[in-house]
């Protein structure tokens, strides 16, 4: 087994669906050794929520569950029962990371708050993440993926530059859960800054991180934009909003979709070759960024009345060789077709019950020493309850008595 | 004084325009000596973006690089001079990091590829950012990072129903494979205090847009479905969707997860019926008439402003929140109890309030980090290749009148 570049890291895991347990999930990829831990009576919500193979619900069979739960090992645990919370202490003593993602108070109410826990173990770092934060008039807020993204204005700039008619075109969500993966990837990046403040002092600290600020990062322009622009500022409306980038970035042809950002003047040179050095295109209204920006409409429909009779895949073949930064809209089935990715091995089968093996997304980054690896399958409710509190020193008619009383 | 995380750590970074400047701001605030190499030559685009209007012109004027590029230094490098390349070699041997995201292959074309690099820093690490990757038979393509998103499948699976395939909100997903690349770059870094060794790390911002969409690659591999755009809908939540309210482009995001929320949303809206309604007896039913469902929960929310529909709405323990623009986004008062903004005192544009890196850390207060001012074309020049280096000034003047150094 490769030596992965976080396997000095053990990190416990208190937390379900997707944010929490995909943060935990990147770490584990890199080699840190996680145990997850799920409530005895139905286990992680992400075991119930598909896709399924055959669409057939089964606890065990969900591959979204599976995927955000990979090299990671599980244990049940009534952590609200004084047992249970004895022994969830126990499992901290020696913990490096705890990943938390209860409604703020909650673990502090069982005596359980990074403050007692610090006092356990003061190498430890506590990661709580929640939609709000752990302060603040919202903090005991409810909100799911939609509302974080739709509360981080991500909502209200998608589609990006495509909307004509605000009344029949809602702000719009992005596929899936981003919000939520965003927020798994943004806490680990700031565990990893905590371990490394841990490296020169020895020391744990907690962090409170709020879904909607992870979001929100992604808009960052938008917050420099609004406090130096003119009261009578671009941003105020979604149809207005175009002023500011000019041309969306997805565009039809005759038998699919493109993306095509050409903002600079060398990117304009490579889309005036593409299209045949056409008269129009050399009209100083578009001669510099600023004066596309400000004529974008006439560009745009210039260009989609020669986009309608273009295919997509000769558009980007062509523009790619003209060095203009254009890419197909690609389905899924495309997506899994594409030879680049095989080639590059990014697709990695992994086993699922009653369905085999089935290609899921692997590395998103190849490190040349530490390289990915799927060490484990997610863990079957419990399956790893034995081994863990054994480990504890647990034995075998504690555990028995303690799976008796529901505390694991 | 607090100690930052990555004191002592420097980082040679070439990157530009959005990825790679994000993840090196969050190296940066966190205590990196961060050493961002640009010149006129080869400007980072994002200066000439987004300048305070009634003001002149000034490439060190723009807000959203300044609100990028804080806690860096600047030197300005001609990569199309030997020199210049010499000079940047001189500064990755005092680092310990180089970040970039140049198209494939011009790193190599300066002399500037990992494996040379490693000649000189045996124990390097270096994260490059591309589209697809520095190797697979369409690496060699140009794009930004909105367009990857389009290659990876998620403009395809986001957009109404039966519309268009749709490009995401911000310049989605730059900020966030910024965020992963920081994360790439810490974890290498763990590695090597743990053993000693660097290495090299390559990044395909259309794999991070992959890594975030299983549910679809595991339901087209298992079950031969090929998912389309769905709007704002949800797989099982109903209602789950952005609802019209009162006032000029006002909307509410609602969803409704379990059978206590919908007992909820019935008991707020009045509507007790709806709970002996054989349409809405359970989730699927609910999903069956979730066209009906949205009209009725519609015709609630536009008797009333967004707070109020959030307001209402989790008083009884539903998730409901405003759709929130830039306006609304920067006068939130969950916003603004969590400082998530710096104002940085900036020689040109003056303090305007920037975005700052996400999380709040009991032991690193937000006053103690890094955020400095970006940096302008060039300020650090003398400070780099003089105080690290160890030119003299008349070496760099003679450099500055050379070309290399501009």
């Amino acid at each position: 087994m490769p030596d992965g570049a976080l396997s000095d890291l053990k990190i416990i895991e208190l937390s379900e669906m997707v944010a929490g347990p995909f943060c935990t999930k990147v770490m584990a990829d890199l080699g840190a050794e996680v145990i997850k831990i799920e409530s005895p009576r139905n286990g992680d919500p992400a075991r119930q929520r598909g896709p399924f193979p055959h669409a057939q619900p089964h606890p065990e069979r969900s591959a979204l569950f599976l995927y955000l739960n990979t090299n990671k090992r599980g244990v049940t645990l009534d952590v609200h029962k004084p047992e249970g919370a004895r022994v969830f202490r126990d499992l901290l003593k020696d913990a490096d990371i705890l990943v938390e993602t209860w409604k703020p108070g909650t673990l502090a109410a069982l005596g359980l708050g990074y403050e007692n826990l610090k006092s356990l173990n003061p190498r430890l770092i506590v990661a709580s993440l929640t939609p709000f934060g752990q302060a603040g008039p919202y903090k005991d807020y409810k909100a799911y993926d939609l509302n974080c993204y739709q509360f981080s204005v991500l909502g209200y700039e998608t589609p990006f530059n495509q909307v004509t008619d605000p009344a029949t075109q809602p702000p719009l969500k992005a596929a899936g859960e981003q919000a939520d993966f965003l927020a798994g990837w943004t806490t680990a990046t700031a565990i990893m800054c905590a371990v490394h403040w841990r490296h020169l002092t020895g020391e744990g600290q907690h962090l409170d991180m709020a879904e909607i600020e992870t979001a929100a990062n992604m808009i960052r322009p938008n917050y420099p934009v609004y406090y130096g622009e003119r009261p009578d500022g671009p941003n105020r409306t979604r149809l207005s909003k175009r002023q500011e980038w000019g041309l969306p970035w997805v565009w039809p042809c005759r038998d699919g979709y493109v993306a095509i950002l050409a903002i600079t003047d060398k990117h304009w040179a490579a889309l005036k070759a593409l299209l045949g050095q056409p008269e129009w295109m050399d009209d100083e209204l578009f001669n510099s960024p600023m004066g596309r920006f400000m004529h974008a409409d006439v560009i745009k429909s210039l260009l989609e009345t020669w986009l309608a009779e273009h295919d997509r895949d000769e558009v980007y073949r062509n523009g790619q060789a003209l060095h203009l930064p254009i890419f197909p809209v690609q389905s899924l089935t495309e997506v899994m077709a594409t030879r680049h990715f095989r080639e590059r091995e990014f697709f990695i089968p992994q086993e699922i019950p009653t369905a085999g093996p089935v290609l899921l997304p692997g590395p998103p980054f190849k490190m040349s020493l530490t390289p990915w690896s799927l060490r484990r399958p997610a863990p079957r409710l419990g399956q790893h309850n034995a081994e863990v509190y054994s480990g504890l020193g647990v034995g075998l008619g504690e555990l028995a008595r303690l799976q008796e009383q529901g505390v694991i | 004084m607090t100690r930052l995380p990555l004191e002592g750590i420097r980082v040679a970074d070439f990157g530009w325009i959005l990825a790679v400047p994000h993840a090196t701001a969050w190296l940066g605030v966190m205590g990196a000596e961060v050493i961002k190499i640009e010149s006129m030559q080869r400007l980072d685009l994002i200066r000439l973006l987004s300048q305070l209007p009634d003001r002149p012109f000034d490439l060190d004027g723009s807000m959203y690089f300044n609100s990028l590029n804080f806690g860096k230094k600047s030197v300005t490098l001609n990569l199309g001079h030997p020199q210049g390349v010499a000079l940047a070699k001189e500064i990755i041997r005092h680092s310990d990091i180089v970040t970039e995201n140049f198209t494939v292959g011009n790193m190599k074309k300066w002399g500037l590829s990992y494996d040379e690099l490693c000649q000189i820093k045996p124990d390097l690490i270096m994260l490059s950012g591309t589209p697809l990757g520095q190797f697979g038979s369409e690496s060699q393509c140009v794009g930004w990072g909105p367009h990857t998103q389009a290659y990876a499948g998620m403009c395809h699976l986001t957009g109404y129903p039966n519309g268009a395939p749709s490009g995401l909100g911000g310049t989605w997903p730059d900020f966030m494979i910024g965020v992963v690349m920081a994360y790439a770059v810490l974890s290498a870094l763990h590695y090597r205090r743990r053993t000693g060794k660097g290495q090299y790390i390559d990044l395909a911002m259309a794999e991070v847009v992959m890594s975030m969409l299983p549910e679809g690659f595991a339901d087209y591999n298992m079950n031969g479905h090929d998912r389309n755009r769905r709007g704002n809908r949800d797989d099982l939540m109903v209602p789950h969707n952005v609802y019209r309210c009162a006032g000029n482009d006002q909307w509410a995001a609602i969803a409704v997860n379990n059978e206590d929320e919908w007992r909820a949303l019935c008991q707020t809206l009045e509507h007790a019926e709806w709970l002996v309604d054989s349409r809405f007896k359970d989730q699927p039913s609910r999903k069956a008439h979730e066209e009906i469902l949205d009209a009725l929960v519609e015709s609630w929310t536009l008797q009333r402003s967004p707070t109020e529909v959030m307001y209402s709405l989790q008083a009884v323990g539903m998730a409901a929140t405003p759709v929130l623009n830039t306006e609304g986004l920067c006068t939130d008062p969950q916003f603004q109890q969590r400082n998530y903004t710096v104002a940085i005192d900036h020689p040109v544009t003056g303090a305007i309030p920037a975005a700052g890196i996400p999380g709040l850390y009991s032991a690193l207060p937000k006053e103690d980090l890094q955020y400095t001012a970006a940096p302008r074309l060039g300020q650090h020049n003398d400070e780099v290749l003089g105080g690290l280096l160890g030119l003299s000034a008349a070496e760099i003047a003679r450099l500055k009148e050379e070309q290399v150094v501009c």
